[in-house]
């Protein structure tokens, strides 16, 4: 393998992984076709504009498959009756309730038919993306407790026993936020879908 | 089997490798040549715009990957793509579509420009 075929296959990486998995090798013996056409200079100014043009691309397609469009919208739905059913208890801002309340309904009758999709056909990924957001959010939390932990050491009042339940809660969170992480590594992954493939 | 007209408007590059397809059973490299050639050098893909492209077509259920290669081909690392029943209709339809264009805009413009 030539040195300019060994940086093509070093660039395949970018890729996302399902797609560089099943056409890496036809990616690079296409490059070196190209490259034994059209030498060097030609076959890296077309790969060039492919790569930068592909490479976001399938990266985009990737984080926004159909799925992770109807869990974000399941989870906008969720927060925005969690934020009314909380503002309408609490008694703040009630006309608030409602609106959060409106939108929800909007949102759940506009995009219906992805919704029930998403009943008949559940996503198996589900778990790990669920794991995913909950360490997103206790990385949130980590931040949020950090910055917190720093201001207020200083400041008297949070001396004592305050601080003490203050650690505890710091670091039940990062606790948390470990465990979460583990356990989405250790959920397996979905296999790709396979190509077709027919007798010649 | 999904209508022909459901695919329309195909993409692009879609379009040129179905039609590249139906010159017969073509290996990756074989498409990239045969649009280039048929467009007459104005698309030059790239790799990743072609297997992209193939994924896509393979997915849909408009093109197919043989299991075996060829016998006119000794060279086993190259994958074989043909196109299925559906995906000669779809090529066939999004040809008609082109066709019923370049119709209009003919009989638009050319009394003007002529």
């Amino acid at each position: 393998m030539t040195g300019h075929a060994r940086t093509y296959r070093a660039l395949v990486r970018l890729y996302p992984s399902g797609f560089r998995r099943e056409y890496r090798d036809d990616l690079v013996q296409a490059f070196c076709d190209l490259l034994a056409r059209d030498g060097a200079a030609r076959a890296w100014g077309r790969t060039a504009v492919d790569l930068s043009v592909t490479v976001p691309r399938y990266r985009l397609e990737t984080i926004m498959t159909s799925a992770t469009t109807t869990f974000a919208l399941q989870l906008t739905i969720a927060a925005l009756t969690l934020g009314a059913v909380l503002s309408y208890l609490t008694g703040v801002y009630p006309g608030v309730a409602l609106l959060l309340l409106v939108l929800a309904i909007a949102i759940a009758v506009s995009q219906r038919s992805r919704l029930a999709r998403a009943v008949r056909e559940p996503d198996p990924d589900r778990r790990r993306r669920l794991l995913r957001l909950a360490a997103s959010l206790f990385g949130l939390c980590i931040v949020g407790s950090a910055a917190m932990f720093v201001e207020l050491s200083g400041d008297e009042q949070w001396h004592g026993g305050k601080l003490v339940a203050y650690n505890a809660f710091f670091f039940a969170t990062l606790l948390g936020a470990v465990g979460t992480l583990v356990a989405g590594l250790r959920t397996p992954r979905q296999p790709m879908t396979p190509g077709r493939t027919v007798a010649a | 089997m999904e209508s022909p007209d459901s695919f329309l408007p195909l993409a692009p590059a879609q379009f040129h490798v179905l039609v590249a397809l139906t010159d017969g059973d073509l290996h990756g490299y074989a498409i990239m040549q045969a649009v280039e050639e048929s467009s007459g050098g104005v698309v030059k893909m790239g790799p990743a715009t072609l297997y992209g492209t193939l994924k896509r077509l393979v997915d849909a259920g408009l093109a197919e990957e043989l299991a075996r290669r060829p016998a006119r081909d000794d060279d086993q690392r190259r994958r074989y793509y043909r196109l299925t029943a559906l995906g000669q209709k779809v090529c066939l339809a999004e040809a008609d579509r082109l066709a019923a264009l370049v119709r209009v805009t003919r009989s638009n413009l050319r009394p003007r420009l002529s």
